[in-house]
């Protein structure tokens, strides 16, 4: 792009924007056992990946184990693209409605099938995802193209028999879970139980049964009778992923409500509720904005939570409300820009986090295509980048930093170097293996671990 | 004396810029593909609050500054129990101990102790918009957030409310915190209607 003569800058960069907008990845998530890979994009479409299982070696394949004894991990190919939401119209309140794909979560597998959840602002839809490898041939009635024949000529009866074919992967939406929010949905998860997911918007909280479409239950409303008295909104929710009947929900104010949906049937009243009282040398005009959680997690143990907000990651123990266990500083260096960060908007990103499959390591995005991952054990945190420039593929990643002060390394960047338009907001861990997916705006980075494959 | 009056200045500059900021995001909000988003609006909201609340509480600490230059030979306690120019008695609740806290500690302001303050501080700034501030839950209208700001924006309110609402604010020990000043921030009639 840089050789462009000056008169034609301005208009490519236009349609380069035009362009690309819809292609911003604004959701990743892997399914169960990792073999398949979901990313959704702010045009509504869905692009699945699906790993490698045979690799080929030398003179042959290697079968599945072989590929883990050597190391080689297989990759990620596309596998299956299909257009989830389409842009849509409210015409009651004259509103738009985006076609951003907000989040997708998988269905535990079942049958040979694969089954996923992608929503929008409004609208959750329940994709089959199935394959067909085998096509019947030899009709009576109806020849190869599927034109009916001329009877005149049928002069005997054969059975149509199955012949193989190219793979053909079909994408149908089987559930279409409509008009069950007001506000913009945030939050899907599907509950342990297989048969029920929640949904939530910014004053809502829904629970749905995956085979029903007409009717859902309201679980946690938080609306106040007044809209002038609204002091906070849900910003994400989650099931727990062993008790069918905990869940939790984050709010703008930096709290965590735990939720027991036998106590009552509707949660309004938490049976915990988790926060960490303001540290007042803080305080600043910005408080309010950056204790905004952005994102929860249970960890794959059920035992904690994780959560992210402006600054900070935090890990949670469900069995200590009065503050979380271990706070990890992501980028504190950005707490003396937060008024420049304001007026650009960048305050108001939210960041999505990780837990690898044993708990033992966390992860969040950050600017610049750094990313962070934190070594519980350790309490370490490290700095690597999804950019494409500074790595080849198959290129072990470098750690980067960002200068604070003290002695400046080579390669360190410098706080306001930084590029706050590349964020990395959306990110996925492999359930069992070291495994991440990274979405720097267009782009996926998918990295393995070669060292540790399997994660100790 | 002058220093934490320029210290005064900056934070109040400060905030009116975050202000001017805050209103053109909510502007920008409206015209967003997708419609309104509440949580932004919500903290884009909180933000204008906490802004508006130091610099109202800034306005009135440098006015007593100025007040306390004028006349040097009169306590500080006559200072305080005097009537400001607008002749509206001050808050009775307003004691000593928080006037002091916020003429002193005005960049790192305590949130909690401003809404005293710019209740009063309001009163005094501007008889034609002080319909807007008291925790006055019986008037159902909305206070337009351009009625705090009569710098940039025209003021639409009638001078009537005004004068109902000077007369419940003087009644009542108001002790609104945080979450009572909210009852003022108008989110979008949009919502309202839902």
């Amino acid at each position: 792009m840089g050789e462009d003569g000056e008169s034609t800058k301005i208009n490519h960069s236009f349609l380069r924007d035009y362009v690309t907008e819809a292609d911003v990845i604004s959701t990743v998530e892997f399914n169960q056992t990792g073999d398949l890979l979901a990313t959704g994009d702010k045009g509504g479409r869905v692009v699945i990946f699906q790993r490698e299982t045979q690799v080929s070696y030398g003179s042959g394949l290697l079968t599945k184990g072989e590929i883990e004894e050597l190391g080689e991990s297989g990759e990620y190919n596309v596998y299956s693209t299909f257009q989830s939401h389409e842009p849509d119209f409210d015409y009651l309140k004259s509103l738009e409605i985006e076609e951003k794909i907000n989040k997708i979560r998988w269905l535990p597998q079942q049958n040979a099938a694969h089954f996923l959840l992608s929503t929008n602002d409004k609208t959750i839809k329940l994709w089959k995802v199935s394959e067909r490898d085998k096509r019947p041939e030899g009709y009576n009635l109806k020849d190869e193209e599927g034109r009916v024949k001329d009877f005149s000529t049928v002069t005997s009866l054969q059975v149509p028999v199955l012949k193989p074919t190219d793979l053909m992967v079909e994408v149908r939406p089987r559930r279409v879970f409509s008009n069950g929010h007001t506000y913009h949905v945030n939050s899907i998860s599907v509950n342990s139980d297989g048969e029920t997911y929640l949904s939530a918007d910014d004053l809502r909280i829904n629970m749905w049964h995956l085979g029903i479409t007409d009717r859902s239950f309201n679980i946690v409303d938080i609306k106040p009778a007044n809209m002038e008295d609204l002091t906070e909104v849900i910003t994400a929710a989650e099931f727990h992923p062993k008790h069918c009947h905990l869940f939790v929900y984050s709010s703008s104010k930096g709290t965590l409500r735990l939720c027991d949906m036998r106590a009552s049937a509707l949660c309004d009243k938490h049976s915990k509720i988790f926060e960490e009282p303001e540290d007042p040398g803080n305080r600043s005009f910005f408080s309010e904005i950056i204790s905004s959680v952005s994102d929860v997690k249970f960890s794959h143990s059920g035992r904690y939570l994780l959560t992210r907000d402006y600054l900070t990651v935090k890990v949670w123990d469900l069995h200590m409300e009065k503050g979380p266990i271990e706070t990890y500083q992501v980028h504190e260096y950005l707490r003396s820009k937060l008024c420049s960060l304001y007026e650009n908007d960048c305050i108001f990103d939210k960041f999505e986090c990780v837990w690898n499959s044993t708990d033992s390591v966390i992860m969040t995005g950050a600017y610049n295509s750094f990313f962070r991952m934190f070594d519980r054990e350790t309490g370490r945190g490290v700095t690597l980048e999804a950019w494409r420039e500074s790595s080849k593929p198959r290129a072990v990643l470098r750690t980067r930093r960002v200068y604070t002060g003290g002695r400046r390394r080579r390669g360190d960047v410098g706080v306001d170097s930084l590029d706050f338009t590349k964020k990395i907001l959306h990110m996925a861990w492999h359930p069992d293996e070291n495994i991440i997916a990274i979405a720097a705006t267009n782009n996926l980075y998918i990295f393995q671990d070669r060292v540790n494959p399997e994660t100790q | 004396m002058s220093q934490p009056q320029t210290e005064t200045m900056d934070v109040s500059t400060e905030a009116k810029r975050i202000m001017v900021h805050a209103l053109g995001k909510m502007y920008t909000l409206r015209t967003q593909r997708g419609g309104l988003r509440l949580h932004r609006s919500l903290l884009i909201t909180l933000v204008m609050k906490s802004a508006r609340d130091i610099y109202h509480s800034c306005r009135i600490a440098s006015e007593q500054l100025q007040e306390q230059a004028n006349f040097t030979g009169v306590t500080t306690e006559s200072c305080q129990t005097g009537t400001d120019p607008a002749g509206v008695p001050r808050n009775v609740d307003s004691t000593p101990a928080v006037k002091t806290e916020v003429t002193d500690n005005c960049p790192k302001t305590d949130v909690q102790s401003d809404p005293l303050y710019h209740n009063s501080g309001a009163y005094s700034e501007d008889k034609e918009n002080q319909s807007y501030t008291s925790p006055d839950r019986q008037s159902r209208k909305r206070h337009g957030k351009a009625a705090v700001e009569p710098d940039f924006l025209p003021c639409k309110k009638a001078k009537m409310e005004a004068v109902d609402v000077r007369r419940n604010g003087a009644l009542r020990a108001t002790c609104c915190g945080v979450k009572d000043s909210l009852t003022h921030i108008p989110i979008s009639r949009g919502i309202v209607s839902f």
